[in-house]
């Protein structure tokens, strides 16, 4: 196997630290980097990880030219990207948090999408946070492969992820409704996860795993 | 499950502590092995909280977050002698997942919008500590539950809701470490008027009073003295509480 090395985006949006710390346990070599790098040779996995406002993320990807290298560096390669809670978030097509009323903002558009504020009905408080049963729809999916159906992983979250296409949705929970907790392409390879596996004890170990074990896409196989 | 951290007196070392009517300590260990031990038991989110408040323990309780964060995949909620928004970011760069504001939000409410407009209100967790007052009804008492503020626990509630407040923690302090089960009075009363998840916390003696704790609404129910004697453990409580009937993560 090629030589694991994921660089960790960091643009101060939130707890950075513990996505590190998580894939150190795993015993990979891992880099912060709050600028792109010149060339994506040296890195075999891209995280994209967060907390906070969809706006304000976009908004310090965009600064210190995420979006361009993203797309333009990263994409074709075909490499694994991973985003993480409002990293996921960030994959899609469009958000509303942040946006004026009547307004969207723009996001990296790696998977075809809206981010929406949830809507759990009565009784139920917003943000989501805890505990919460992931149910996978593929079971060929890479990313969940040994993972048991309907296991509990760790959410902190109000918005959330509408893929624009069903075959980009991995994976779903429940919280007065349905709703969207992992995006995948894997012709693209690019993967989202609107828990936190890097708090979610040995499942989202072995899903951190999983994503290591991701090699880039190559039509010749 | 509520961890209480504090220095100890016999040195420059902290010590992780319960607590008796927010009174009398009880040392548990070092916080890291024990946090370590809690994840291994399934625990769903560890609270830290400083008891001693002072700038020498806010040092010690940064490197103990540091430390819990770098070794553990186990949600992370510290606090205790926040006053400013920096302090917030201190922790959440060593990898803090939420923080909890008390007798600092207390004194100066603002602090609640400040870091709910920074971090967004998922990331604030307010903690009241609550005495019942004959005349007056549940009251506020701040600086570790030493001091009454002259707020009614409900209005205060509401009042850090609005501010920006994502769950409210709440703890009857005579409950403390007393073992006789959780105000569920006290429970019922706040989740009927505050629509953010709260966590009940004071007083669990036995798996049963969890049960009850989740049966008055709590969406979380949080121990310290509870786990820290005989052979109670966070696996243990699950199992009791799966098998009330409540739906709650096991082992998988």
């Amino acid at each position: 196997m090629a030589m694991v090395k994921v660089m960790v985006i960091d643009v101060g949006l939130g707890n950075i630290g513990s996505v590190l710390a998580a894939f150190e346990r795993l015993g990979v070599s891992v880099e912060l980097l709050s600028q792109p790098p010149d060339d994506a040779d040296s890195f075999s996995h891209v995280v994209l990880p967060g907390v906070g406002a969809y706006s304000a993320g976009m908004d310090a990807l965009i600064s210190r030219g995420w979006n361009g290298w993203l797309h333009n560096i990263w994409a074709p390669l075909h490499k694994p990207l991973l985003g993480i809670c409002l990293g996921m978030q960030l994959l899609s097509t469009q958000g509303l948090e942040g946006a004026d009323i009547g307004e969207t903002v723009s996001g990296l558009n790696l998977i075809p999408g809206e981010v929406i504020r949830m809507d759990p009905g009565p009784g139920l408080a917003l943000p989501h946070v805890g505990w919460n049963d992931v149910h996978f729809h593929n079971s060929d999916c890479p990313i969940f492969r040994g993972i048991v159906q309907d296991g509990d992983f760790y959410f902190v979250h109000s918005y959330a992820f509408k893929p624009y296409s069903a075959e980009h949705i991995q994976a779903s929970s429940h919280y007065g409704s349905s709703f969207v907790v992992a995006v995948g392409d894997s012709i693209r390879n690019v993967w989202g996860m609107q828990f936190h596996p890097e708090k979610s004890q040995k499942l989202g170990s072995r899903l951190l795993l999983n994503f290591l074990g991701l090699k880039p896409f190559s039509r010749n196989g | 499950m509520q961890l209480a951290l504090r220095k100890s007196f016999r040195g420059p070392q902290p010590v992780l502590v319960v607590t008796r009517d927010f009174g009398a300590r009880r040392a548990i260990g070092d916080p890291l092995s024990q946090a370590k031990i809690y994840e291994a038991q399934l625990a769903d989110e560890l609270v830290l909280v400083d008891l001693e408040r002072s700038e020498e323990s806010w040092l010690m309780l940064l490197d103990s977050v540091s430390a819990m964060a770098n070794a553990l995949a186990t949600p992370l909620t510290v606090g205790g002698g926040i006053r400013r928004l920096d302090q917030v970011q201190q922790l959440l760069d060593r990898g803090a997942d939420k923080v909890v504001l008390n007798s600092g939000a207390l004194a100066e409410p603002a602090l609640i919008d400040q870091v709910g407009n920074a971090y967004g209100s998922q990331c604030v967790v307010i903690s009241i500590d609550a005495r019942q007052d004959e005349l007056l009804g549940w009251q506020v008492w701040g600086e570790g539950g030493q001091e009454a503020s002259g707020r009614g626990v409900l209005i205060w509630a509401k009042e850090a809701i609005k501010r920006g407040a994502g769950e409210i923690l709440i703890t009857a302090i005579e409950r403390d470490g007393s073992g006789q089960g959780l105000d569920l009075a006290l429970t019922r009363e706040l989740v009927a008027e505050i629509g953010v998840p709260l966590i009940s916390s004071g007083g669990c003696g036995r798996a049963e009073h969890f049960v009850a704790g989740y049966e008055a609404g709590a969406a979380a129910v949080a121990a310290g003295t509870f786990f820290c004697q005989r052979d109670q453990n966070p696996m243990q409580c699950r199992s009791r509480i799966r098998n009330a009937g409540l739906p709650i993560r096991l082992e998988v």
